[in-house]
C-alpha cells in the first residue's frame, strides 16, 4: 500500500521521495543553521532590530520561501492523497456498513416475519382449541339430546303399557258385563216361569176355594139334615112319650120307636160315613193346599232371591257401566295424552334433527375452518421454513460479509498505520514549517515596528483631530450663543404680541360692557313695557267695572266695552285675540251651563248673563226658570210672555 | 234629580263648601285643584273657562271652582263670587315681575261685597323653583299687612311636589268648621 503511495508520489513529483526528503533535510538544516547564525537574538529584539539585520536575513528568506513553497506543495499533495485514500476507505467502509445494515435490516425483517408467523401459528392453534371445544360442546349437546330422547321413549313405553293394561281391564269388564247380561236374560226367563207358576198357584187356590165352598155348603146341608133329623127324633120321642102315656099302643110305639131308632142310627151311620168321606176329602184338599202353599212359598222365596240377585246384578251392571265410562274417559285422556306425547316426540325428533343438522353444519363449518387453519398453518410453516432458510442464507452471507468486513478492517488498520506514519512525517514537516513560521514571525515583527511608526503618525493625526474637536466645540458655543440670541429675539417678539392681545382683550371687555349696558337698556325697556301693560290692564279694568256697576242703566254697554276702548289704543290683531279668548270663554261656559245640573247651573247664570249682556229681566227669567225646574212642589212657572215676545217655547 | 239632592242636602245641613281658586295665569291653580282631588300631578293646558271638582278633605266636602286667570277673562271672576265660602289665592313665587299685578287683582277682588265673609288662603306656590321669593317676601309684596277684618293665612306650597297643600287644607277646614 505504502509502496504504491510512494510510487504515486514519485509520479506526481517526478522525483524520488528519498531525494526529496534529503533535499528537504538539507534545506531545513541550512535554514536552521542560518537562523542560528543570526544569533540568539530574541524575537522581541528582532522586531526592533536595525536595518542591517534585515539585509542579512534577505537571502535566507529567499531560500526559506522556496523551501516553504516546496514543503507546502508536498504537504498539499500528501494531504490530498491522504484525503483521497481516506475518502476511498471511508466510502468502502460506508458501503460495507450499509451492507451490514441492510443485512441487519433483512434479519430484523426476517425476525419480524418469524414473529408474525408465530403469531399466525398461535392463532391457528387457538382456532384448533376452539374447534375442539366446540366439538366437545357439540358432543355434549348430542349426549343430552340422546338422553332426553331415551327418557321420552321410556315415558312413551310406560304410557303404552298403561294403555294396554287399561284396554285389558276394559275388555275384562266388558266380558263380565256380557256375562251379567246373559244372566239377566236367564233370570228374565225364570221370572216368566215364576209368573206362570204364580198364575197356576192362584188358579189352584181359586179352585180349592171353590171346592172348599162347595164342601162347606154340603156340610151345611148335612148339618141341616142332621138338625132336621134330630128335630124329627125329638118329635118322635115326644110322640113316644105320649104313646107311653097311653099304654095302649105301647107295644106299637115301642116298635115304632125301635124302628125309628134304627132309622136314626142308620142316618147316623150314613152321616158318619159322609162325614168321614168329607173329612177325607177336606184332608186331601188341605194337604193339597198345604203342598201348594209350600210350593208357592218356595217359589216366592225363589222369586225374592231372583229379584235380589237381579238388583245386585243391576247394581253391578251400573257399577260396571260407570267403571266403563270412567275407563272410556280415561282411555280418551290417555289417547289424547298419547297423541300429545307422540306430537311432542315428533317435535323433539324434529328438534333433534334440526339440532343435529345445525351441529353438523357447525361441525362442517368448523372442520372447514380447521382445514383452512391447518392449510394456513402449513403455509405459515412453509413460509417459516423458507424464511428460516433465508435467514440462514442471510446469516451465512452476513458471516461472509463479516469476514470480508474483518479483512477490510484489517486492511483499514494497516492503512491507518500507514496513515499514522504519514502523519508522523507530516508532523515532522510541520515542525519544519514551524521553524519557517518563526522566521516569518520575525519578519512580521519587523513589520510591526513599521506599524508602530505608523501608530505614531496616527497619534499625531489624533492630536490634530483633538484640535479639530476643540474647534468644533468652539463652533457649538458660538451656535449656542446664536440660539440664545434667537430666543431673546423671540421673547421680544412675544412681548410685542402680548401687547396686541391685551389690546384685544381690552376691546372685548369694552364690548362686553357695552353688551351689559345694552342688556340693561333692554331690561329697563322691558320694565317700561310691563308698566305700560299694567297701565293698560288698569285701563281695561276701569271701563269693565263701569258696566257692572251701572248695570241697570244701559243694556248696550257691557263687557265688550273695554275691548272697544282697546281698539283705540292697540292694533286690531290684539283685539281679535281678545275676542277669540272671550268667545272661547263664552263657549266653554255655555257648554258647562247646558251640560251641568240645575244646582251647578244656577251659579253660572251670572257669568252667562255677563258674557251675553242679558238684561236683569232676562237674568231673572233664567234664574226663575231654573228654580222652577229644581222645585218639586208645584211652584208656578214664571211668566214667559206671549206671542212674539215669548221668551221660551210654549209647553205643548 | 239634582234639585232633589240639593234639597236634601239643604235639609240635613250637609251643604258643600264653595271654594274658588283664583290667581294670575300660570300660577298653578289647575294643578293645585287636581292635586287636591286625585292627589297626582296632571298635565294641564291654560284654562280658558273654569274647572269644577268635588273635593273631599277629611269629612268635609268642597265644591272647588278653578277659574281661568288670563288677563282678558279675569273680569269674569266676579260672576262666581256669590255664595263663596273661601278663596284660595295662588301666587307664583318665582314671578317677581307680576307680583304687583297679582297684588292689585287680590285687593280688587277683596273689595267685592259678596266676598266679605269669605275666608282667604294665600298659597305662595312654586316654592321648589330656584330663586323664588320666600313666604315673608310674598307676604310683603302682596301687602297682606293691610288686610283687616279678614280671616286669612299664607302658606308656602309646591303643587308639583305636593308640599304645603295638606297644611293649607287643614287650616282651611278648621277655619270653616269653627266659623259655623
Amino acid at each position: 500500500m505504502f509502496a504504491s503511495l510512494k510510487n504515486k508520489i514519485r509520479e506526481e513529483t517526478g522525483s524520488d521521495i528519498s531525494k526529496l526528503t534529503a533535499k528537504l533535510a538539507s534545506s531545513t538544516t541550512q535554514k536552521f543553521e542560518s537562523l542560528r547564525g543570526r544569533g540568539s537574538s530574541s524575537s522581541v529584539n528582532s522586531l526592533i532590530s536595525s536595518d542591517g539585520a534585515k539585509d542579512e536575513g534577505c537571502d535566507a528568506l529567499k531560500t526559506d520561501d522556496e523551501l516553504k513553497k516546496k514543503n507546502a506543495k508536498f504537504e498539499l499533495e500528501l494531504s490530498k492523497k491522504f484525503e483521497e485514500k481516506q475518502k476511498e476507505w471511508k466510502e468502502s467502509s460506508l458501503e460495507k456498513d450499509k451492507k451490514v445494515q441492510n443485512l441487519e435490516k433483512e434479519k430484523y425483517e426476517a425476525y419480524k416475519q418469524i414473529s408474525k408467523l408465530k403469531e399466525a401459528l398461535k392463532l391457528a392453534e387457538d382456532f384448533k382449541n376452539k374447534i375442539l371445544q366446540q366439538k366437545e360442546n357439540k358432543e355434549q349437546v348430542e349426549c343430552f339430546q340422546s338422553q332426553e330422547l331415551v327418557k321420552i321413549k321410556n315415558l312413551i313405553l310406560q304410557r303404552d303399557q298403561e294403555l294396554a293394561d287399561k284396554n285389558q281391564i276394559i275388555k275384562d269388564l266388558s266380558q263380565q258385563l256380557d256375562k251379567l247380561k246373559n244372566e239377566i236374560g236367564r233370570l228374565r226367563r225364570q221370572e216368566e216361569r215364576l209368573s206362570d207358576i204364580q198364575d197356576d198357584l192362584e188358579s189352584l187356590r181359586h179352585s180349592s176355594a171353590r171346592d172348599m165352598a162347595a164342601l162347606a155348603t154340603e156340610l151345611a146341608k148335612s148339618e141341616e139334615d142332621r138338625r132336621y133329623l134330630t128335630d124329627l127324633v125329638s118329635i118322635l120321642r115326644q110322640r113316644l112319650s105320649e104313646e107311653e102315656e097311653d099304654n095302649d099302643g105301647e107295644s106299637n110305639g115301642l116298635q115304632e120307636r125301635k124302628l125309628l131308632e134304627q132309622r136314626l142310627e142308620e142316618v147316623h151311620l150314613h152321616l158318619a160315613d159322609i162325614k168321614t168321606s168329607w173329612s177325607d176329602k177336606i184332608a186331601s184338599l188341605e194337604t193339597q193346599v198345604g203342598r201348594l202353599n209350600r210350593q208357592a212359598a218356595e217359589e216366592a222365596a225363589e222369586r225374592r232371591r231372583a229379584i235380589k240377585e237381579k238388583e245386585a246384578l243391576e247394581e253391578k251392571v251400573k257399577q260396571l257401566e260407570c267403571e266403563l265410562e270412567c275407563n272410556c274417559l280415561e282411555l280418551n285422556n290417555k289417547e289424547s295424552k298419547v297423541l300429545r306425547l307422540t306430537e311432542e316426540i315428533e317435535e323433539l325428533a324434529n328438534e333433534v334433527k334440526h339440532l343435529r343438522a345445525e351441529s353438523e353444519e357447525e361441525i362442517t363449518f368448523l372442520r372447514q375452518k380447521l382445514q383452512d387453519a391447518e392449510t394456513e398453518v402449513k403455509a405459515v410453516r412453509k413460509n417459516l421454513d423458507n424464511s428460516e432458510s433465508q435467514l440462514e442464507k442471510t446469516e451465512e452471507e452476513r458471516s461472509k460479509l463479516k469476514i470480508s468486513v474483518d479483512s477490510e478492517h484489517q486492511t483499514n488498520v494497516t492503512l491507518r498505520q500507514i496513515i499514522t506514519k504519514l502523519e508522523k512525517e507530516l508532523n515532522e514537516e510541520k515542525s519544519n514549517s514551524l521553524d519557517v513560521q518563526k522566521t516569518l514571525s520575525r519578519v512580521t515583527a519587523e513589520k510591526n515596528a513599521a506599524l508602530l511608526r505608523n501608530a505614531e503618525i496616527s497619534q499625531q493625526i489624533d492630536l490634530a483631530k483633538q484640535e479639530a474637536r476643540r474647534k468644533g466645540l468652539e463652533l457649538n458655543e458660538l451656535s449656542n450663543k446664536v440660539a440664545q440670541l434667537d430666543a431673546e429675539n423671540q421673547k421680544y417678539k412675544e412681548l410685542e404680541s402680548k401687547n396686541i392681545e391685551q389690546e384685544l382683550r381690552n376691546s372685548i371687555t369694552r364690548l362686553e360692557e357695552q353688551l351689559i349696558e345694552k342688556n340693561k337698556n333692554i331690561k329697563t325697556l322691558q320694565l317700561r313695557l310691563l308698566d305700560m301693560k299694567k297701565a293698560l290692564q288698569q285701563e281695561l279694568r276701569a271701563p269693565s267695572k263701569d258696566p257692572f256697576t251701572d248695570y241697570s242703566d244701559s243694556n248696550s254697554v257691557a263687557i265688550l266695552a273695554p275691548s272697544q276702548n282697546l281698539t283705540r289704543n292697540y292694533h286690531n290683531s290684539l283685539r281679535k285675540d281678545e275676542d277669540d279668548i272671550n268667545f272661547k270663554y263664552l263657549k266653554h261656559v255655555v257648554i258647562k251651563f247646558l251640560t251641568s245640573r240645575e244646582y251647578e247651573a244656577i251659579h253660572l247664570i251670572r257669568a252667562i248673563a255677563t258674557l251675553l249682556k242679558f238684561s236683569p229681566e232676562e237674568e231673572k227669567l233664567i234664574q226663575d226658570t231654573l228654580e222652577w225646574k229644581m222645585s218639586w212642589f208645584g211652584k208656578s212657572r214664571p211668566s214667559i210672555g206671549n206671542g212674539q215676545l215669548a221668551k221660551a217655547i210654549p209647553p205643548s | 234629580m239634582g234639585g232633589l239632592l240639593s234639597y236634601f242636602k239643604g235639609l240635613f245641613g250637609a251643604r258643600e263648601m264653595r271654594i274658588l281658586i283664583l290667581g294670575l295665569d300660570g300660577a298653578g291653580k289647575t294643578t293645585i285643584l287636581y292635586r287636591l282631588q286625585v292627589g297626582e300631578v296632571v298635565t294641564t293646558i291654560p284654562t280658558i273657562g273654569f274647572n269644577v271638582e268635588q273635593v273631599q278633605y277629611k269629612n268635609l266636602k268642597f265644591q272647588v271652582w278653578d277659574l281661568g286667570g288670563q288677563t282678558s277673562i279675569r273680569p269674569y271672576w266676579r260672576c262666581y263670587y256669590s255664595n263663596t265660602d273661601a278663596i284660595i289665592y295662588v301666587v307664583d313665587s318665582a314671578d317677581k315681575e307680576r307680583i304687583g299685578i297679582s297684588k292689585d287683582e287680590l285687593f280688587h277682588m277683596l273689595r267685592e261685597e259678596e266676598l266679605q265673609d269669605a275666608i282667604l288662603v294665600v298659597l305662595a306656590n312654586k316654592q321648589d323653583m330656584a330663586g323664588c321669593m320666600s313666604v315673608a317676601e310674598v307676604h310683603q309684596a302682596l301687602g297682606l299687612d293691610a288686610l283687616k277684618n279678614r280671616t286669612f293665612q299664607i302658606f308656602k306650597t309646591s303643587a308639583t311636589k305636593g308640599e304645603g297643600l295638606d297644611q293649607a287644607m287643614d287650616w282651611l277646614s278648621n277655619a270653616l268648621q269653627s266659623r259655623k
